[in-house]
């Protein structure tokens, strides 16, 4: 009786089994939209993946360019990169095609990858002015990180809606005039004022803290290198002091160096900044910052 | 009138034509960072006020020696760095006493001993023994 009981319950189980209902592709593939929308962008990732494994190259083209965006959005460039690319090579469109080169684009900017970005902006038909403005956004973001800053001003000032905005240009132009000034800080020049001088690099970068520091360090260091030759000998002074002289007089030179690379850094980084700013307060119904 | 209806158009026609959302420009804003000044957390949450005497000899050594040097030190943590976690960590003994050791190794000769810092690319020497055997790549 018992075994029959067993044999009947397992029956039961596979006949339940059979009937389970499983999960359809398109039921995931809905899922995964959904958590697109809701930015759940990894657990996105899961489903999409698991939507190509068992879609295969069926569902590609559905899924490629959400699965990318999904890789953007979540810091992953070179994965974006690929699965645009798939994407690119399964679409015919060519508004869509140029859609998909721009996030392209931003995925290899953030990747690093300027250069590529640039070669890529080549392929886009900018055929309508929403396209020629978007290249022009992407050339002037890509010209910038190149350090191209000609090519960048030329290219912003091609994306900025002028005639809405008449003040925009003026703003670009300022912008970039004060990118030009930034040549006046040329780590190499400011390491030699410092060479020349200690602290007179860093005054020269604006770091008056650190300028004092070096000039009252280094000057101290000599001051005690006179003292040790005044009242011991030139020996003595050469062994005792020279080397901490030596070390904190080129140390200064070369932090000078590295203020000179930080200041020019901070200031690309604020003037960029600026630039994305004025872009943002040309959007379409955005209210102006 | 003309003239009016000639810049309403132009207005419509330059809405039709920006092409940026604002997520694609905030994207954009991820590419130049700000140079980032070193923060040492480590002299901060003094339990007493030895701590607090030796975190601000650490701060003023950071702030006026060290950075006027050039990076000389060959670990991570640096032997400054080193110096104030092994006191706050094992006290007023034997805390001078492990930055002394740590001091004495900081040499370029013994490399081969000690892992590399995935981040700064520096010989690996924490203070405390149990972080030393965190897997980091060779």
């Amino acid at each position: 009786m018992r075994l029959i009981l067993i044999c009947l319950g397992l029956l039961l189980a596979l006949i339940g089994t059979g009937r389970l209902p499983a999960q359809t592709l398109p039921q995931t593939l809905a899922f995964a939209e959904a958590q697109l929308a809701l930015g759940q962008y990894e657990t996105a990732i899961k489903a999409y993946r698991r939507v190509l494994y068992f879609g295969g190259d069926s569902v590609g083209s559905a899924v490629f360019a959400p699965l990318a965006d999904c890789y953007l959005a979540t810091g992953q460039a070179r994965q974006a990169q690929r699965y645009f690319n798939l994407a690119y090579a399964q679409t015919r469109d060519d508004s869509l095609r140029n859609e998909l080169l721009f996030r392209k684009v931003a995925a290899l900017l953030l990747a690093g990858q300027d250069g590529l970005a640039e070669v890529d902006l080549l392929s886009v038909q900018a055929n309508t002015p929403y396209f020629r403005q978007k290249l022009a956004f992407y050339e002037g973001v890509t010209a910038f990180q190149r350090e191209d800053f000609d090519r960048a001003e030329r290219a912003f000032l091609q994306a900025i809606d002028s005639v809405a905005f008449p003040g925009s240009p003026q703003v670009v132009r300022r912008l970039f005039a004060e990118q030009a000034r930034l040549r006046r800080f040329n780590p190499r020049k400011v390491r030699w004022m410092s060479v020349f001088l200690p602290g007179l690099g860093q005054l020269y970068v604006g770091e008056y803290r650190y300028a004092a520091n070096s000039l009252l360090l280094t000057g101290g260091l000599m001051a005690l290198f006179g003292y040790v030759f005044v009242n011991l000998s030139l020996i003595d002074a050469l062994f005792s002091v020279m080397p901490w002289f030596q070390r904190y007089y080129i140390g200064g030179y070369q932090h000078a160096y590295r203020l000179a690379e930080e200041k020019i850094q901070g200031e690309r980084h604020r003037i960029f900044q600026q630039l994305l700013d004025e872009m943002t307060s040309q959007i379409p119904g955005k209210a102006t910052d | 009138m003309t003239r009016i209806i000639c810049t309403l158009f132009l207005a419509w026609s330059s809405l039709l034509a920006w092409g940026q959302s604002q997520s694609e420009i905030a994207q954009m804003r991820g590419l130049t960072q700000a140079p980032a000044r070193p923060q040492w957390s480590i002299a901060q949450d003094n339990q007493d006020e030895f701590q607090l005497a030796f975190s601000g000899m650490f701060l003023l050594y950071k702030n006026f020696i060290s950075s006027q040097d050039a990076s000389r030190c060959n670990f991570t943590p640096s032997c400054s760095e080193y110096a104030l976690e092994a006191i706050k960590s094992r006290g007023l003994l034997a805390g001078p006493l492990a930055a002394f050791d740590r001091l004495s190794r900081c040499t370029s000769v013994n490399q081969e001993d000690y892992t590399r810092h995935p981040e700064t690319g520096m010989l690996y020497d924490p203070v405390d023994p149990a972080e030393e055997r965190l897997p980091l790549p060779r």
